[in-house]
């Protein structure tokens, strides 16, 4: 784990985020169910993703051992309705994490059908923020709401990070954003969901990003952070983004 | 009917063989049916070779194989016996309204021809016959054919079904129309030289085996081929294996060599070095239409599809500035790149005398009637003797014709290549054929039609497919294996199953069809070509440029530049399938274009190669001098301009080894050079002239081994002659990175070389695709190939991670077998393990032998445009010349 800002750290394979001051543990985007989605657009893959979710999850609660679990936004991929069956995982999931954690839900754009269920187990939902302490969390879709808080975190973009060897191979990483942003610190975080693409964020020409914040934003002086096999590399974006014309 | 086994004088190989007994043609007559007779002979006056073979096995109801080039009545071979049987039925009243006759070819253009070239005779013959005898009707059923038409056919089935290898995969799991099959005696498959060596034909050889199982014995097959060779092979890719593991019977027509040839290698100028490029390129131009005019209709060969646009451009120009009696629109231009209106037109255009030169890339060398051709003009080499053969045999139409081919070539390694290719092709030496092997992306596809059907046993399904040539060998676990992924069997929870095709049971033994959509998906995404993911290229103010591939757009980064359409263009940015660049038209480009495009050498002539270069080398050594071995070389099939380039190249780097001293190598050892370059690039160049696919692999699993022993990656250039290993020149290295390599461990180091390719993303889409895992079109919607959702490179990822699976291992299977050529690379390697073939290599040096040039240029990262590329040839020409003068050889200008 490293160090982001006062009281943040980055966990695992940029995986998680853990607020200190909150006891409280990061995580954003999983889209469980992902793979049915492939299926309606006639790709099938087989359904390995869920196993390895779970257990990856649970390793890095018994790591952290926090208070509390927040996930902000994304749970379940949605697609319209979907049967009791295609819920299975994402049921399994919240029981199982409910019996580790306190477990809390900020909205995500596709978390529609699973407000229902959350109530029935008795799992806070924060819509649109979650604000504790000065710290802000959304999940990004829409634009963060007006307020004191000095840290912003949100997720939704998926951030990934073009890197290209010296032989020309492109290699994507996911990654964390950090920046200023209205006055404040804004954190982007990395998605959970191994299937679903993200933004290259050092690539894509703003208008193009998912968060209307980012689209708004000077990423230029932001920070790309990619944490693997227990090493922390930050990327000065100014220094990864094509020159102005 | 007294089997005539005994009166054919046959030469037996196995229960494949060679027809020897040749019919005249009262005999003949007297075996058809006496309309036919009448009708045959007032149409011909005699039997074609391949008829005087054919017609007797045919008759006799043997599986038949016919080699024949184009001309020679190989579709009325086939058909003549099967009509005789047929009039034969109709008069004794016993026509049915069955199929009796399936055709197959691989063109929809050609299924088409040959309904035309049916109904005349059809017609006639009836005529002869009188009205008392019912038609004898033939139909095409095709994806273009409309559903009226088909249930038509269904109710009133044609006497003979012309059809495609994908409608007949189709037709198979159609519940309906596959009774109709039931029936069908004789199966015709045309073209089978271009459907043998690629997944549509190991796909035809299932249909087939589904088909012999419907009928519950195996029907006639007849193929129809044009040039190819080993013919023992094609014989049993048609017919297949019986359940004992022995091929069934087949009869082998060959007449191939029937026609007379006349071929030529001519290079336009004496000197190639020295040349500018442009005086190059303009006395070839005027040497192909002093061709033209001389002749009534050339039909030219480039090797790229870029190239045969250029090719009409710069001959009309220059008829027009000549002021030729050869006007500018009898000149024309055939690639899949035009239109079909386009094309068509010109095939008419063609077949009816209008034209004096047809530029076409490949397209036109499948079967269509294209009419009298009496010149076929190469440009550059056509890479084997067979495609050389194939090429050419496209002139002279008539029997007696001579088939006449001229290659004109501009570059040395290709005057090398086409001067043997020539003399091979003299001695009617060609190179061999290689067929796919145990593909399981096309078995997938297959096993969900068979499931759409009925249930089946294992068992029975697993000796079904091993009937098939192409599926003899496989090992039942691989089998059970691609049951396992089509039933989704990699679920750990059982109800996660939903995406399976099929449901399976191993307990049991048996699987069948899942789900209401498995028919459907089946039927609208059968077949094997995949598809084009194409990227939209724009400017920034909307102007469409033209069409990138996928794979080749997710490597690139803002600031890349990149051909397009012969310009080069700076990306900037792409979302989703929509790319934006800007022009960028006076700059270099810095990411090179894929050369995909060209054919690759095969690995027979490519060594035959290695063995001239060596014998002409051996003569220098005698001191033959240069006059008899220019009429050496000459008398191989080149003219005397070509012959003498090709001895100069030869002798230039022969002297060049000698001055390198007493190490240069000695056939069969193998040149390695170590050249550093003026920017300061080191280039292991390795000579292993056995052909691009074997030195694809080749190359890659030695970048791999020195790129893990310096830690860096590697670049490499590879072409038919050789490949070098690029690296920064001050970097250490040992070459021990070479002992690393063998024949035993060279697959495993290729898979792990090529798993993070664009090149392994692209082919595991389309094994996707084949395997049903990614659908063209379901649920009756199409989708639009763009794969927004997820790429293909994540989805290979996912993939990767279970052990076994069948689509990522078939993406392995297909780069290392068919794409590249491991299997001669591990022939290679075996000789090098045993020590009968050596590396020679040379101490560092910074002029590269002359062989190496061609191989140094493809090299450099920046990709060099033509004009500069002759420039560069010329520089380093100049440091060889020096190179030689000081070492004091006797050097001719």
């Amino acid at each position: 784990m490293s160090r982001i800002a006062r009281g943040l750290k980055l966990i695992g394979d940029t995986e998680a985020l853990m607020i200190e001051e909150l006891d409280t543990l990061l995580i954003a985007d999983l889209h469980i169910g992902y793979e049915q989605a492939l299926e309606k657009s006639g790709v099938f893959l087989p359904r390995s993703q869920y196993p390895k979710l779970k257990r990856r999850i649970l390793e890095l609660l018994e790591d952290v051992k926090p208070r509390r679990l927040l996930i902000a936004g994304d749970v379940k991929h949605e697609f319209g309705e979907a049967t009791a069956q295609e819920w299975l995982e994402t049921l399994d999931l919240l029981d199982t994490l409910l019996e580790r954690a306190k477990l809390t839900v900020v909205r995500g754009n596709h978390d529609n059908y699973l407000i229902p269920i959350l109530k029935r187990k008795g799992i806070p939902l924060l819509d649109p923020v979650l604000a504790e302490e000065g710290y802000l969390i959304a999940h990004g879709h829409k634009p963060i709401p007006e307020s004191r808080a000095d840290v912003a975190i949100i997720a939704h973009e998926h951030p990934v990070l073009a890197l290209r060897d010296e032989v020309g191979v492109k290699q994507r990483y996911r990654c964390l954003l950090k920046g200023r942003y209205e006055g404040r610190l804004l954190i982007v975080l990395p998605a959970l969901s191994p299937l679903a693409s993200g933004t290259e964020v050092n690539t894509t020409p703003r208008e193009s990003f998912l968060s209307p914040d980012l689209a708004k934003a000077e990423l230029r002086e932001f920070e790309a952070i990619v944490q693997l096999s227990g090493k922390s590399y930050t990327f000065p974006l100014s220094a990864l983004m094509p020159r102005e014309p | 009917m007294k089997s005539s086994s005994e009166q054919l004088k046959c030469l037996v190989v196995g229960l494949i063989e060679f027809a020897r007994e040749e019919l005249k043609l009262e005999e003949a007559l007297e075996l058809m049916n006496k309309h036919v007779a009448r009708w045959f002979s007032s149409r011909f006056s005699d039997l074609t070779p391949p008829q005087r073979l054919a017609l007797k096995p045919i008759k006799e109801g043997r599986s038949t194989l016919i080699s024949s080039p184009t001309g020679t009545g190989k579709t009325l071979s086939a058909f003549l016996m099967v009509i005789s049987a047929l009039f034969d039925l109709a008069e004794q009243g016993e026509l049915e309204d069955e199929i009796y006759c399936l055709y197959v070819s691989p063109l929809r253009a050609l299924s088409n021809d040959i309904y035309r070239n049916l109904s005349e005779p059809l017609s006639e013959i009836r005529r002869l016959a009188g009205d008392g005898v019912p038609e004898v009707r033939h139909l095409v059923r095709t994806g273009d054919t409309p559903s009226s038409v088909r249930q038509r056919m269904l109710r009133k089935p044609p006497h003979i079904l012309i059809t495609t290898p994908e409608s007949l995969a189709i037709m198979l799991s159609t519940p309906k129309f596959r009774e109709r099959l039931r029936s069908i005696r004789w199966v015709i498959v045309d073209e089978i030289h271009s459907l043998c060596e690629n997944k549509r034909g190991v796909h035809l050889t299932l249909s087939l085996e589904r088909l012999a199982d419907l009928k519950g014995e195996n029907p006639v097959r007849i193929g129809l081929s044009a040039t190819i060779h080993p013919l023992e092979e094609v014989a049993k890719f048609l017919v297949g294996y019986d359940d004992s593991g022995e091929p069934r019977d087949c009869i082998i027509v060959d007449t191939s060599f029937v026609k007379k040839k006349d071929l030529l290698v001519t290079c336009p100028v004496e000197d190639l070095v020295h040349t500018p490029a442009q005086v190059v390129t303009d006395r070839m131009y005027r040497m192909l239409a002093a061709l033209i005019k001389k002749h009534r209709t050339t039909l030219v060969f480039t090797n790229t599809r870029s190239g045969t646009e250029r090719v009409v451009f710069h001959l009309k120009k220059l008829l027009a500035e000549e002021q030729s009696v050869i006007r500018e629109d009898e000149i024309g231009a055939h690639h899949s790149s035009l239109s079909r209106e386009v094309r068509l037109d010109v095939e008419e255009r063609l077949k009816n005398g209008e034209l004096k030169a047809v530029v076409s890339s490949t397209s036109l060398e499948l079967g269509i009637d294209i009419g009298y051709i009496d010149l076929v003009a190469q440009l550059g080499s056509p890479k084997s003797v067979t495609r050389c053969l194939q090429r050419v045999g496209r002139s002279g139409h008539r029997l007696h014709d001579t088939v006449k081919g001229r290659l004109i070539c501009a570059d040395r390694d290709d005057l090398v290549e086409c001067t043997v290719m020539v003399r091979e092709a003299y001695a009617n030496r060609l190179d061999r054929a290689r067929i796919p092997r145990n593909c399981l992306d096309v078995l997938a596809q297959h096993i969900v039609g068979m499931a759409v059907v009925r249930k089946w046993s294992v068992e029975e399904a697993y000796r079904l497919v091993r009937r098939s040539y192409c599926y003899r060998n496989l090992p039942r676990e691989k089998f059970e294996e691609v049951l396992r992924f089509l039933s989704g069997g990699y679920q750990t929870l059982e109800k996660f199953k939903v995406y399976g095709k099929i449901w399976y049971d191993p307990e049991e033994g048996v699987f069948g069809r899942r789900g209401k959509y498995a028919r459907v998906i089946y039927t609208l995404n059968v077949g094997t070509i995949p598809d084009q993911v194409a990227v939209k290229v724009y400017t920034e103010s909307k102007r469409y440029i033209g069409k990138l591939e996928e794979e080749f757009l997710e490597r690139l980064m803002p600031g890349d530049r990149f051909v397009l359409g012969g310009k080069v263009y700076e990306f900037i940015s792409a979302r989703g399938l929509k790319a934006k660049v800007k022009p960028a038209y006076d700059m270099k480009p810095t990411v090179p274009s894929w050369f995909s495009e060209m054919l690759p050498l095969s690995f027979d002539l490519a060594n035959q190669v290695r063995e001239f270069r060596a014998k002409v080398m051996e003569k220098i050594a005698r001191g033959e001098g240069e006059e008899p071995i220019v009429r050496w070389i000459a008398s191989c099939g080149a003219d005397e301009k070509a012959a003498r380039a090709v001895y100069r190249y030869i002798r230039l780097q022969y002297m060049f080894q000698k001055a390198m001293g007493a190490k240069a190598p000695e056939y069969p050892d193998i040149l390695v050079e170590n050249y550093v370059d003026e920017q300061g690039r080191r280039h292991l160049i390795f000579h292993t002239l056995f052909g691009r696919k074997a030195n694809d692999a080749l190359s890659r699993a030695y970048a791999y081994l020195l790129g893990r022993q310096i830690r860096r990656n590697i670049g490499v250039a590879v072409s038919d002659n050789g490949f070098s290993l690029i690296i920064p020149a001050e970097v250490e290295f040992s070459w021990s990175f070479i002992r690393e390599l063998t024949s035993e461990n060279i697959r495993s180091i290729l898979r792990r070389a090529v798993e993070k390719t664009e090149l392994m993303a692209r082919r595991f889409r389309h094994v996707a695709a084949r395997s049903l895992m990614i659908l063209r079109n379901y649920k009756g919607h199409e989708i639009s190939v763009s794969r927004q959702q997820i790429s293909a490179r994540k989805l290979l990822e996912v993939c990767r991670e279970i052990d076994g699976f069948p689509v990522v291992e078939e993406t392995f299977r297909e780069i290392l077998e068919d794409y590249m050529d491991v299997e001669s690379a591990e022939q290679v390697l075996r000789k090098i393990d045993s020590g009968e073939w050596r590396y020679i290599i040379m101490p560092e040096s910074s002029v590269p032998s002359p062989f190496a040039h061609n191989i140094v240029l493809i090299g450099l990262s920046d990709v060099i445009l033509m004009e500069d590329k002759r420039a560069m040839l010329e520089r380093l020409h100049a440091k060889v010349m020096e190179a030689l003068r000081k070492a004091g050889a006797e050097v001719a200008a």
